[in-house]
């Protein structure tokens, strides 16, 4: 079935491979007088190879200098031109594609390709050798592991799951096959010379190097994304970590095998191999997050200098790898923790461009090491190292799908019983059905070392038939059966409303669960956040800027909205004519500099004369020295605070008046020594908390309800001017009432002659009442006087 | 953001401890686990409160604070604020609600209602986003 080959492919595609089969034959007639010469004047690269010496040539040919390069962007050129030729708008009749995935056409390539290259060389082309093979191999895992990772939200609270379903599948599988092989060995009748217990353990590491990009790409392929979230999830870390686990079995037993060519091996030994399993685990995870946060702090540095973000981020993921590696701790793991841990944080350091370059080169890596690893392949396959055994070839195909088959389904039980919400039947047999095999299994095979391994073609052998065989047969078939099946759906159409609904759902719950005083994931998730953005924000992200997920949401979603607008040139939606118009007022409102000052001018005056006004105010009556001297201070630094914003050169006048109402109200030690001393407690408190300044006085309205009416429309305008940004947790549980009582008391309000200004203050009050002040004076004045315009009619709604 | 929950509690009483927590094994009986043998229910009883579509008039009850039926845009708004808190310029707060109201009001009144609550979020896993495993 896989080998209708032929058709599927376009007459682009036969081109191109005419072509590189002339090249290939050039290559190989050139190989060989470039040889000989090469070998006369080994260090003349650049001097002329044909001709004698002591000529200087106008034109010379010399394909030795660039052989292997050329060779390698040869074929990588073929594979990426092979994928347009795959792509839909070339229009070339072929095989539905769903039918004709693109692993199956990747795969038929290679052993075209490879089956070139043999022809034309009779041998394995230079660059392939294992070593060189080794570095195709990393580079490919550093690409996978970063561009495959769970959005952060999904991972985190997945965490449990994904070390459950990691460690326990891999040891069993491998061990299920060792076993079934080994007691097939006791069978006489199907034993094989040569072939003992340890190596049927290999076998079983090798064999279950499930593939990373097959097997997601079948679920996504075949089901259009409409896996079941979770089991999506379950699927992701059936690759990366579980084919860590198996690289990292591969060793032991690598060094197992070593051990027993020379010596016996003992209990002690089996224990130090288990012990050596879990160190190597957690050491590369721990080298991960280490080089991870490392990563994360430099990026808060680079803000000018965003040409080397990219750079940072590849190579600490890949120094994660090779020091893992050096200690012989597990490298994918490391490269894995590292790029979880970076995420993050780098994701708001970097600049966006850097995020572009960093994702797209990621996937350009990737593509093209898994080009290159499937070249290998090919070559392989269609080279003469091949040892051909049905009966082990069989068992080996039928143990790979009945372990894997046992270990899903016996998991899947176990996790079911601790679940809420139970996996169907039908997502396991997905999981189950799209293990597929690919170069990571092949990988393992090929650098099996034939010192200890005599036997190792016919294990290659048998991986690679294992590989064809899932890929073909199982890639192929996974459609339909996912059809036949009918996967949920699960639309991930991203909406505000959904993730602000979420949101709620999950402190609903924490809330509910800490009355009850139940310990449950999300208080563990919840902790982890406080324990982040205590400490690890502040130290790892620039400027400080907390955000919340639904803030990002939203702006990911109003760019969208902007850059779709943009294309289609079509009016802006409802959404964005309030912020039209609020720009368009503080377009025509904007005043310059010195209108500016004359204004704050005309205030400073106009705050004395208040205080003048006042009856009750004597200063000579009043006793305490240092309310007044408080009060002043207070005065004053509000004073510089507004001045040191107003000349960052944003601010609007608008933000002044407000302010310097406030300010009246501040300094205003009313016949109430309480007021006086409140301020000297918000005096305090500003010290500690510039922006906040305000948030003193939430606290001061728990005592609203026993006070005079004037008090409270003091208070009241105090605290809806100057509330701050950051609720503590006793604010928000007041707020509710809070704000209730606010709205209550606005309405009562009635202007008063003596606070005449309250309603001007009110309103500015309210525009900036009962919300968020910004950090930036700049924005809570332009929000004072967008509110202005905007909040009348609010007002008048209300 | 939990005193949230605890505004879902109905006041106190007297201090009658009992009313108190029978109130409170009320309002938890909503985070029941739905079961699964809901075809066997009699449809003329009164749904249980495990049901998504008591669970999700639960939730609406978070956020229509005047009992209006309706999430007006205010309310919606002072949600948010609750919710993101972190210093979010009152600019974003506003057009988040905006598009919030936006997307899931269909009549065009600028407020959502209970309907229009539910059908924005007939996509969420309600039944297992609003359980609590233990009370199963």
């Amino acid at each position: 079935m896989g080998f209708q080959a032929p058709g599927p492919l376009s007459p682009w595609q036969w081109l191109l491979l005419l072509v590189a089969l002339k090249g290939s034959k050039a290559t190989s007639d050139l190989n060989k007088p470039t040889d000989s010469t090469a070998q006369q004047e080994p260090g003349a690269g650049f001097a002329a190879s044909g001709p004698a010496l002591g000529e200087i040539t106008v034109f010379a040919l010399d394909y030795d200098y660039v052989q292997v390069p050329y060779e390698v962007t040869l074929w990588i050129l073929l594979a990426s031109l092979a994928k347009i030729g795959e792509s839909p708008h070339l229009g070339c009749a072929r095989l539905p594609h769903h039918m004709c995935p693109d692993s199956l056409s990747r795969s038929v390539e290679c052993i075209l390709a490879g089956h070139i290259l043999y022809v034309s060389h009779k041998h394995s082309p230079t660059a392939c050798s294992a070593s060189t093979y080794h570095i195709y191999l990393s580079v490919r895992i550093v690409s996978v592991a970063n561009f495959f990772l769970p959005c952060q939200r999904p991972g985190a609270r997945n965490l449990c799951i994904v070390s459950w379903w990691s460690g326990p599948p891999s040891l069993l599988r491998n061990s299920g096959i060792g076993i079934a092989f080994f007691f097939k060995e006791q069978i006489p009748r199907l034993a094989f010379r040569g072939l003992e217990g340890l190596y049927s353990c290999m076998q079983g590491a090798c064999f279950h190097a499930v593939s990373a990009k097959f097997s997601l790409f079948h679920l996504h392929d075949a089901t259009r994304n409409n896996c079941t979230h979770e089991a999506y999830i379950i699927l992701l870390t059936n690759v990366t970590p579980i084919n860590s686990m198996n690289i990292v079995l591969y060793n032991i037993l690598i060094a197992f095998t070593k051990m027993h060519k020379f010596e016996s091996i003992e209990p002690v030994d089996i224990l130090a191999g288990c012990a050596r399993f879990i160190i190597v685990g957690v050491g590369g995870v721990f080298f991960g997050i280490v080089f991870g946060f490392v990563s994360a702090f430099i990026t808060r540095f680079t803000q000018n200098i965003s040409a080397i973000e990219p750079l940072i981020v590849f190579m600490f993921s890949y120094l994660s790898y090779l020091s893992a590696e050096t200690l012989y701790l597990s490298g994918i793991l490391a490269i894995t923790a590292c790029a979880v841990t970076m995420k993050k944080y780098v994701e708001e350091n970097v600049s966006q461009t850097s995020y572009t370059t960093i994702k797209y080169f990621m996937k350009m890596l990737s593509s093209v090491s898994e080009t290159l690893i499937f070249i290998f392949m090919g070559v392989s396959t269609v080279g003469k190292n091949h040892e051909w055994n049905w009966a082990f070839v069989g068992f080996t195909l039928a143990f790979c799908l009945v372990w894997r088959a046992i270990s899903v389904f016996a998991l899947f039980y176990v996790s079911n019983r601790f679940r809420t919400f139970p996996f169907s039947i039908k997502d396991q047999c997905i999981i189950f059905y799209s293990g597929v095999r690919g170069a990571g299994s092949f990988s393992l095979a090929f650098l099996l070392p034939l010192s200890l391994f005599p036997r190792k073609k016919m294990f290659v052998t048998a991986t690679l038939v294992v590989i064809y065989f899932t890929v073909f047969i199982q890639g192929i078939t996974i459609g339909p059966l996912v059809r036949y099946l009918d996967v949920k759906k699960t639309n991930k159409k991203e909406s505000i409303n959904e993730e602000l609904h979420i949101r709620l759902m999950d402190h609903l719950k924490a809330g509910i669960e800490d009355v009850c005083g139940q310990w449950s994931h999300y208080q563990v998730r919840d902790k982890f956040k406080k324990f982040d953005h205590k400490y690890l924000r502040k130290i790892l992200i620039r400027k400080n800027l907390p955000r919340s997920s639904i803030v990002s949401l939203y702006k990911k979603l109003e760019m969208k909205q902007v850059l779709e607008m943009a294309e289609t040139g079509a009016l802006s939606a409802t959404a964005f004519s309030r912020p039209h118009q609020a720009q368009r007022t503080q377009g025509t409102k904007r005043l310059s500099p010195e209108d500016v000052a004359s204004m704050r001018d005309l205030l400073t005056h106009n705050m004395y004369q208040v205080r003048q006004r006042t009856p009750s105010y004597n200063k000579y009556n009043l006793k305490p020295r240092t309310v007044e001297k408080q009060a002043k201070e207070i005065l004053i630094r509000r004073q510089n605070t507004l001045r040191e914003s107003m000349r960052k050169g944003h601010s609007l006048p608008w933000g002044k008046p407000a302010g310097a109402k406030n300010i009246r109200y501040l300094s205003f030690p009313y016949s109430h020594p309480q007021p006086a001393r409140r301020d000297g407690e918000a005096a305090a408190r500003e010290d500690a908390d510039s922006s906040d300044s305000e948030l003193s006085f939430i606290m001061f309205n728990a005592h609203s309800p026993t006070r005079s009416l004037q008090e409270r429309q003091q208070i009241t305008t105090r605290k809806s001017l100057n509330r701050g940004g950051k609720p503590s947790g006793s604010g928000y549980q007041t707020s509710p009432s809070q704000e209730e009582h606010v709205g209550r008391s606005k309405r009562a309000l009635r202007p008063k002659p003596l606070f005449h200004t309250v309603d001007e203050e009110r309103e500015s009050g309210e525009e900036s009442g009962e919300e968020a002040s910004a950090p930036g004076a700049r924005q809570s004045a332009e929000h004072r006087r967008e509110r202005r315009r905007s909040c009348s009619p609010l007002l008048r709604r209300k | 953001m939990r005193g949230k929950a605890t505004t879902a509690l109905p006041p106190p009483s007297q201090g009658a401890l009992r009313s108190r927590v029978c109130d409170f094994a009320r309002v938890l009986a909503h985070f029941r686990p739905v079961d699964d043998d809901t075809g066997t229910r009699d449809p003329k009883e009164p749904e249980p409160p495990n049901s998504r579509m008591n669970k999700l008039r639960f939730a609406f009850q978070l956020y229509d604070l005047d009992r209006d039926g309706k999430i007006s845009r205010h309310e919606m708004l002072q949600v948010l604020r609750l919710m993101v808190g972190v210093q979010v310029t009152e600019e974003q707060l506003e057009s988040i609600t905006d598009r919030t109201v936006q997307e899931a009001d269909e009549d065009g009144d600028g407020a959502v209602s209970f309907m229009e609550f539910s059908k924005s979020l007939e996509k969420m896993d309600i039944e297992q986003k609003m359980s609590i495993r233990i009370l199963k």
